[in-house]
């Protein structure tokens, strides 16, 4: 599990009305994040870590972070895993 | 001899007695981008279609698409599915014919551009949206219909309004709005030629659906959803069985 992502490079984003459309012309995938997805997205710049998205989306819900931390982590995941996340670069 | 047509932003030459059946298509004294080799009507058409996909400047998307009170209507869809039956179907209960195989869309401006040839229809699908016009063509064979014997024909072109998704199921038709995700990957599995310009494909693609309604509907005839359509987008009232099997003018 990367700590703290970045959207990976190449990977092109439009906003469609409460989603979120990425496209990967490497491999031509659409993906489509819904509404909460797409709130992790949109927090995955690299300045914040995965708790940090968490704890930040916990106070726009009204949830607590036990409730939201599996569905967040589930996210970055899955994005992860797909190639649309990676881990953001070390600075030197 | 043979005829050079415009055709989805390019041009391609063909065979006169293929540009006799296409009607609708704009001709031109420009030189060919390529050329219909001599073969039977359909086989030529098919091949007039692949080479003005691979030519075309303009973004080309598997689909139908007719014209409506508010704007284009897209269906878009593989081969089999039922595509050009669905067309002919809308046409005959009142929507405007622009393309039964290809959405020809500019990437930077979004302005459709018509394909109106020909539709090819099957044994099949002739009793339900050809009647009238001729004897049915054999099983197993499918034979070409000048889309003005089954209605209007819509050249200008325009904008796309509404995107609808369809499925080919038993039982009544069905219409119901849906999300505009669910049209993005849709279209984009239905485009013919994005790999040339992949982000700007996207791109057109997202700002396309961003304007639409989108819309699922299952069917398992044509007319009836054609039925729903019409009485859905301007009220026209249109009972499957009572559509017009004459041929129009």
């Amino acid at each position: 599990m990367i700590d703290r992502p970045v959207p990976a490079q190449g990977v092109v984003v439009e906003d469609l009305d409460d989603d979120v459309c990425l496209y990967r012309s490497d491999i031509d995938e659409v993906l489509v994040l819904n509404q909460s997805a797409g709130d992790v997205w949109r927090l995955a710049d690299g300045q914040l870590t995965i708790a940090g998205i968490i704890e930040r989306l916990a106070v726009v819900y009204g949830l607590d972070e036990a409730t939201l931390d599996p569905d967040v982590r589930g996210v970055v995941d899955d994005l992860t895993t797909r190639g649309y996340l990676v881990e953001r670069a070390p600075t030197p | 001899m043979t005829t050079v047509l415009h055709v989805l932003g390019t041009t391609i030459a063909v065979p006169d007695q293929l540009a006799a059946d296409c009607t609708h298509l704009p001709r031109t004294d420009a030189a060919p981008a390529a050329t219909v080799a001599p073969a039977p009507t359909p086989v030529a058409l098919a091949e007039l279609t692949a080479l003005a996909v691979e030519h075309s400047p303009l973004l080309c998307v598997h689909a139908g698409v007719v014209s409506g009170p508010d704007g284009l209507i897209v269906i878009p869809g593989p081969s089999g599915l039922g595509k050009t039956t669905l067309v002919a179907a809308l046409v005959r209960a009142g929507f405007g014919y622009v393309s039964d195989e290809a959405l020809a869309l500019d990437r930077d401006t979004g302005q459709v551009t018509a394909f109106a040839r020909p539709l090819a229809l099957g044994h099949e699908a002739w009793p339900l949206v050809a009647d009238g016009l001729g004897q049915s063509p054999a099983p197993g064979t499918e034979q070409l219909v000048e889309p003005g014997q089954l209605g209007r024909v819509d050249i200008a072109g325009g904008r796309v309004h509404d995107l609808l998704l369809v499925n080919r199921r038993p039982g009544p038709a069905h219409l119901e709005p849906t999300t505009q995700g669910e049209a993005v990957p849709a279209l984009l599995a239905r485009a013919f030629n994005h790999y040339r310009a992949p982000e700007a494909s996207f791109r057109a693609v997202v700002a396309l659906v961003r304007k639409s309604r989108v819309w699922h509907g299952t069917y398992a005839d044509a007319r009836e959803l054609a039925a729903l359509l019409a009485d859905r987008f301007s009220g026209w009232a249109r009972n499957p069985d009572q559509l017009d099997s004459t041929a129009r003018k």
